[in-house]
């Protein structure tokens, strides 16, 4: 089964490719532009991940998502930059991570959302949806993508807390 | 505002903290809060070199050798407004070594120092003198590289800690039970059965309940703020998370990854320069993540 994600974008052609790129690497992308619906529309699509294309929307409208998204539960958040990250964003306790890209590479942004979603994976049960994203994604580096799971498993060997 | 005590620890040495404590301290002074920052490093102290000060007349050790009667009489002006600072003197081997009577005194004049808050900068390793100037702080904060050796220390640390913590609870009541079970849990390989602190507060609920109940309370209030420095990647940024997750796990510890201080060759020239890099270049990398790490220690 394809992981559902919510990818918010301002700019309708850049959402559409984003969402292209993500279906290309197996997921179930859903497109939005109204950022204060991000509630309503997490309640009704459960996505293991949102997508939020920060170019072109105004500070005060993330701003205001900064605040949203405190009552989102837990979600992951991948934020995609173009040259800068916007500040004034209050992102403390939202587990989430930046993909700068500039020139646009949505490829990338979907390698970043593998890694995202296989943080909370474990390693002895990654799911075949992992294994397939990370296929797929022609630029994401192994090192990265599963560099965590393998400081893990050699922590807990070296400490004897297996 | 009420006086903060900052503590950076890090049990691995040269993973920089006497860097972060000096940078860190400069950052929240310029916010208008006025710091004393005070070298616990006493067999190695050398956070007046990063400051850039190169003679001092007083020292903690003249408090310590009973020179002068405060810690206040002991501070020095570092010429960076808001910012004083306590030098480690030298003559006084290892913090390690201070005696308990000593450590209580210490304690309490740390609590009476003009200024609103108090940066201590501690020595490598685990010895109960770090650790418990880990308890008097308000705020603790745990530097570690991204390497796997640094962060198993930083583990470590926190897993003894956490047993002095519980020793010191447990030693009012049925202390020889709690002692045994105690000494049991530290050999995990012979008793496989008390492999995490949840499975040993488990086992020591049959003794007393009511303990347990308060022991837990007391770790729950215990939340090491990790610091990963010298990042080179987003798998070394990551690499705080996996420790977190791990001291959740097993230690039953709520833990932050507060910081990711990129490594930055601007750190290594200030040194050279013989001035803090926040001063010369507080547009690089390095101090523009530690002034972030400020805003959050003084949100917090
Ligand atoms: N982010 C960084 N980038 C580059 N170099 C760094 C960084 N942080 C620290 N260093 C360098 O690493 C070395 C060790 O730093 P520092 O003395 O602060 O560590 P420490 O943990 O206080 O060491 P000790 O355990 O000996 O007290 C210094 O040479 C410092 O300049
Ligand atoms: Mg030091």
């Amino acid at each position: 089964m394809a992981i559902p994600l919510v990818v918010f974008s301002s700019d309708r052609i850049r959402g559409s490719v984003l969402c292209k790129a993500f279906e290309k690497g197996g997921y179930e992308p859903f497109l939005y532009s109204n950022l204060l619906k991000a509630p309503s529309v997490v309640k009704e699509k459960s996505p293991a991940l949102l997508v939020i294309d920060t170019v072109d929307y105004f500070v005060n409208e993330l701003m205001h998502f900064g605040e949203l998204v405190k009552s989102l539960g837990g979600i992951k958040i991948l934020f995609v930059a173009g040259a800068v990250i916007p500040d004034g964003i209050d992102l403390e306790s939202v587990h989430h991570q930046w993909c700068i890209t500039q020139p646009f590479d949505p490829m990338l942004v979907v390698s970043k959302a593998g890694e995202l979603l296989n943080q909370q994976l474990n390693p002895q049960k990654k799911t075949e949806e992992a294994e397939k994203t990370y296929e797929s994604t022609t630029l994401s580096e192994e090192s990265t993508l599963f560099a965590e799971d393998r400081l893990q498993a050699d922590l807990k060997r070296f400490l004897n807390i297996k | 505002m009420q006086k903060k005590i900052i503590a950076i620890v890090g049990p691995k040495g040269g993973v920089g903290k006497s860097t972060i404590s000096a940078n860190l301290a400069i950052s929240i002074a310029s916010m208008g809060v006025r710091v004393t920052a005070v070298d616990l490093d006493l067999g190695g102290a050398n956070l007046h070199v990063i400051l850039g000060i190169r003679d001092f007349a007083n020292s903690l050790d003249d408090f310590l050798l009973k020179k002068v009667r405060t810690l206040e009489e002991s501070v020095i002006e570092t010429g960076v407004k808001n910012l004083r600072l306590i030098c480690g003197g030298g003559k006084i081997p290892d913090i390690a070594n201070l005696p308990f009577q000593q450590k209580v005194k210490l304690t309490n004049h740390l609590a009476k120092l003009q200024g609103d808050m108090v940066i201590l900068d501690l020595a490598a390793g685990s010895s109960f003198n770090v650790v418990d100037f880990l308890f008097i702080a308000n705020m603790g904060l745990v530097v570690t590289t991204p390497e796997v050796t640094s962060l198993m220390k930083v583990y470590s640390f926190i897993k003894s800690s956490i047993f002095r913590l519980l020793t010191f609870h447990f030693k009012s009541k049925h202390s020889e039970a709690f002692t045994e079970l105690l000494e049991r849990a530290k050999d995990a390989d012979a008793n496989p059965t008390l492999k995490t602190i949840e499975n040993l507060l488990g086992e020591a609920q049959k003794i007393d309940a009511g303990s347990v109940e308060s022991a837990r309370q007391m770790l729950k209030r215990f939340i090491p703020h990790i610091v990963i420095n010298m990042a080179r990647s987003q798998a070394d940024v990551n690499s705080g998370r996996v420790v977190q997750n791990l001291m959740k796990q097993y230690l039953s510890i709520d833990s932050t990854v507060l910081a990711n201080l990129p490594e930055d060759e601007a750190v290594k020239k200030a040194i050279f320069q013989l001035k803090p890099v926040m001063l010369v270049n507080p547009g690089c990398a390095f101090s523009k993540a530690v002034t972030e790490l400020a805003v959050k220690c003084l949100r917090m």
